[in-house]
């Protein structure tokens, strides 16, 4: 484990340019997207003097590549900028609360993603060549083909007019009703993916030698089962766990957007929508950072489970 | 009996040459076509592309044609109509069948730009060469790859777009080609461009990691000695290795950039009205009070795009199975 350090440092500086490469995307995109937030927010009832004037106070009339620079330089001084379209406020302050709504609505779906996901992978994997087995798979690859632009509005017909049990829209936090049908609507392609992870992940080490081992020197099934191959089956499951809790506070445009939840995911498009420069790199430099960070996280998590796989070797 | 000069019947030998000539394409698409379900899905998937395709000859009334009359507006289901009118009156069987002319030509437009020639050639150069080459692609891959991708697709569009539609009007009045350009065709290619800048990102990782394989081979160390050309080597030593995977890429590609544009165009971002789209159509059907009342505005485009998706769910398994065939 000498080498960890190293490699996390060698993968960081790696993921530098890539950063730099992102923001500056983003950035130049908003620039050059017509319309600025300041015209936006005042919605024409401010005179062109004032629009610029206010435009002059924020730097925002220089030009972009000094502007992406002074925002680079502050962003390292951890200052992610301040709300255009909020004066005054600032953007961590704007989208931390609206991180941790995104964060409620996918906690209960990550555990059971995982907490069925897994045995129904096992089961799969233990049913192989019964009706069983291709008849859930098929089940299960029709719950995650349904787009959820079709699936949220008939969840909410179902449950929500026709047999009124359930509130339509709106969010109040992780004990009210209406989080059970944006629950079941992130679970569902997840809870297929894990369980068709984990049976394949499953059949893979059914034919290693160490498995026929364990089987001729007369352990029984259940300790070949939990011991020798689902102890190997978990690796990719691990990855999947390990990348989906850095996507916890990410929310899901469509389920946001359709269920009235004040997340992410929705605060993202208004704030692309009404060209919040600042807080729309802050939440592009989230998202990438998360990403950068989860793919080290997974390599050295991979490394410390099976130590046949060395940390930075290139695959 | 007929024997040759080791022994073997004619028989025989054919029965070894098949089975060592079989490339793994052909292998793989043979196990696949084994499987029912997979040809099911594959039957399906064709039909929809046909209808696409065809959509003039089999559609039979104009997809933008209204009409406002009371009795005509928002029917359901009839003989006339087999799956009724929208607001506007208008037939929703051709919609549904221009719809999947505009999947059609997206989804092929992109998948073949996007996965087929940019992300398999930036997979066998990466793969191949290694070095500077292979570091620069995979750091343009996690640039594209660091953010869901919708957020890149939605962030592309509403910035570019207003643009580029300002660009467009200005080749209204183009001879020859200004007409073609208000008949949505430039939603379309705006679309194509969007997708096509995430579309080739798996595949070339796909590609890469088995032309890594493939070029440890000793054919490819012989093209090598013998003074093939770097081309040469590519298409005729390494390519053929790597086309089954091409063939999940592109079948995995085609089901997610039609999923993309169904999001895109429910967002009000891809293809606009009049032009048919399943995700501007759901969005159409999926207000709650229009459910109640009008179930077939989101039924009939959803059931055939769901369908659509479950198909290429199925068959991306079995070619998944079939490509793995320790976990069948």
């Amino acid at each position: 484990m000498s080498g960890v350090l190293p490699f996390v440092v060698r993968r960081l500086l790696a993921a530098i340019p890539v950063l730099i490469a992102v923001t500056a995307a983003t950035f130049f995109l908003g620039r050059f997207a017509p319309g600025d937030p300041i015209t936006i927010r005042t919605q024409g009832r401010a005179t062109p003097e004032t629009v610029a004037r206010i435009k002059h106070e924020l730097h925002l009339d220089e030009n972009p590549v000094l502007q992406y620079v002074r925002y680079m330089g502050g962003l390292l001084h951890g200052d992610l900028g301040t709300s255009y379209r909020h004066p005054g406020i600032k953007i961590s302050d704007l989208i931390f609360p609206k991180m941790r709504v995104s964060l409620e609505e996918n906690i209960y779906p990550f555990i059971l993603t995982f907490a069925l996901g897994l045995p129904l992978g096992v089961y799969l994997a233990l049913r192989r060549g019964t009706w069983q087995d291709p008849t859930i798979t098929a089940f299960l690859l029709l719950l995650s083909a349904i787009p959820v632009v079709i699936l949220i509005p008939l969840l909410q017909y179902l449950f929500g007019i026709k047999l009124n049990w359930l509130p339509v829209a709106g969010w109040h936090g992780l004990f009210a009703k209406t989080v059970i049908l944006p629950t079941i609507v992130l679970t569902l392609p997840g809870l297929a993916g894990i369980a068709r992870l984990t049976r394949i992940s499953m059949l893979q080490v059914l034919s290693e030698d160490y498995v026929r081992t364990a089987r001729a020197k007369g352990l029984t099934e259940r300790i070949v089962i939990y011991r020798h191959m689902l102890r190997n089956a978990l690796l990719p499951v691990v990855t999947a766990i390990i990348t989906s809790l850095f996507f916890l506070f990410v929310g899901s445009f469509f389920v946001e957007l359709l269920f009235g939840i004040p997340g992410i995911g929705n605060e993202t498009i208004s704030a692309i929508g009404s060209r919040d420069y600042d807080e729309f790199m802050a939440l592009t430099i989230f998202g990438a950072v998360a990403f950068i960070v989860a793919n080290i996280v997974v390599d050295i998590v991979y490394s410390l489970i099976d130590p046949r796989i060395r940390l930075g070797a290139r695959t | 009996m007929a024997v040759d000069a080791y022994g073997y019947t004619l028989d025989e030998v054919q029965a070894l040459e098949g089975r060592r000539a079989e490339a793994p394409l052909r292998a793989t698409l043979r196990a696949l076509l084994r499987r029912k379900i997979a040809c099911l899905a594959l039957a399906y998937i064709l039909l929809f592309y046909l209808c696409g395709i065809f959509a003039p000859a089999i559609a039979p009334y104009s997809y933008s044609k209204q009409n406002l009359s009371k009795t005509a507006v928002l029917q359901g289901p009839s003989l006339k109509h087999p799956l009724g009118t929208d607001r506007l009156g208008r037939d929703m069987l051709s919609r549904v069948i221009y719809a999947t002319r505009t999947t059609l030509l997206i989804s092929v437009a992109t998948t073949l730009a996007g996965s087929f020639i940019i992300g398999v050639g930036l997979g066998l150069l990466a793969g191949y060469y290694g070095g500077w080459i292979d570091s620069l692609i995979n750091r343009l891959g996690e640039m594209f790859g660091s953010l869901p991708d919708l957020l890149i697709i939605i962030l592309l569009s509403a910035t570019l777009r207003p643009r580029f539609d300002a660009w467009i009007r200005h080749a209204y009045s183009w001879p020859l080609i200004g007409s073609n350009l208000r008949t949505g065709i430039a939603d379309i290619f705006f679309v194509f461009l969007v997708l096509t800048a995430i579309d080739w990102v798996g595949d070339e990782r796909l590609i890469r990691s088995q032309v890594l394989a493939v070029r440890a081979t000793d054919y490819v160390l012989a093209a090598e000695a013998m003074g093939a050309s770097t081309w040469r080597i590519l298409w005729h030593h390494i390519f053929p290795g790597v086309r089954h995977l091409v063939v999940l890429g592109v079948t995995t590609s085609l089901g997610a950039v039609a999923l993309s544009e169904i999001a895109l165009s429910f967002f009000g971002l891809g293809v606009r009205e009049p032009t048919p789209s399943f995700g501007a159509m759901i969005f159409d059907g999926s207000g709650l009070r229009q459910l109640q009342a009008h179930p077939h505005m989101l039924l009939a485009p959803g059931i055939i795009a769901v369908l659509f998706f479950l198909s290429f769910a199925l068959l991306g398994d079995a070619l998944n199975d079939v490509l793995n065939p320790q976990t069948r």
